[in-house]
């Protein structure tokens, strides 16, 4: 069922300024979507998955392990803290999200709900 | 720890390099501002990853953001005084089933070149990957470190 249900959506965060986004991949399968997070340098307790009236925040916050008394000549990368907002559709289940983070990337895999799977129906 | 305010050159550098990449695909091999960053041997990077240098009493430091690779997926290298960095990230919508709503991350080989400091111990430069962040430490040749000389007051 591709139907207009059947969603992930990103919604922009405006509420809060000074937060940085990262990247979002979104895939959908025939039974899930995942959602792939580009999180380098945190780790499992600087960063937190929470679901509240059917929105996924992604927070937490990038701390570069900068050495005392360092130099910097060049400085490209961005510290601080992130944040990020999905919508989830009617048709996830919200009782069987899944996370997991490994190599600086967050994965978090949204199961939809049984209805939602594509079904063939023979006809007699 | 020294606070470094935002530079905006740095969003500068990275439209230079996206034009750099754009007239490089063209096939004109017209450069901007005649930086070859992106070229490894006539192939061209399809994205650059950020980068920190920053040195410290007896070590530079190169930390970059690698997310979601491995160590085996990336090379690098030190060549006539120029630390060259670069790899592959599999192009997964290629791979993985299934329908991409949203494509923001990066894929594709990437590739960073800079030149080192004179003085430095080039046969004791170490890599580390972690959480996807490497970081490349070259330490400093005895001549680069800051010296203390205590003078005497006759």
């Amino acid at each position: 069922m591709n139907g207009s249900n059947c969603y992930v959506v990103d919604r922009p965060v405006r509420e809060r300024d000074n937060f940085r986004l990262p990247a979002v991949d979104i895939i959908e399968t025939e039974n899930n979507f995942s959602l792939i997070v580009n999180v380098p340098g945190v780790t499992k307790e600087k960063i937190k998955v929470n679901l509240k009236d059917r929105q996924l925040v992604i927070e937490g916050s990038i701390q570069n392990n900068t050495a005392e008394g360092a130099n910097y000549i060049m400085r490209e990368r961005r510290q601080g803290n992130f944040y990020r907002k999905f919508n989830l559709g009617d048709s996830i289940d919200t009782n069987t999200i899944e996370a997991s983070l490994e190599n600086g990337i967050l994965t978090v895999v949204l199961s939809k709900k049984e209805i939602a799977q594509q079904k063939n129906i023979e006809i007699k | 720890m020294s606070i470094i305010k935002a530079n905006p050159v740095f969003d500068l550098l990275s439209m230079e390099r996206d034009f750099n990449r754009l007239f490089h695909e063209i096939g004109k091999n017209i450069r901007l501002f005649g930086v070859p960053e992106r070229v490894i041997e006539n192939e061209t990077a399809d994205w650059v990853p950020a980068l920190d240098f920053f040195e410290d009493k007896d070590t530079y430091k190169v930390q970059l953001d690698l997310p979601g690779l491995k160590k085996e997926d990336v090379k690098i290298s030190f060549v006539n005084g120029q630390l060259k960095i670069s790899g592959e990230r599999v192009n997964e919508h290629d791979k993985k089933e299934g329908k991409y709503h949203t494509i923001e991350r990066s894929h594709g080989k990437f590739f960073r070149a800079f030149n080192l400091p004179k003085h430095i111990n080039d046969d004791e430069i170490q890599a580390e990957f972690k959480d996807g962040q490497l970081t490349v430490t070259i330490p400093k040749a005895e001549e680069a470190k800051p010296k203390e000389l205590e003078i005497k007051v006759k």
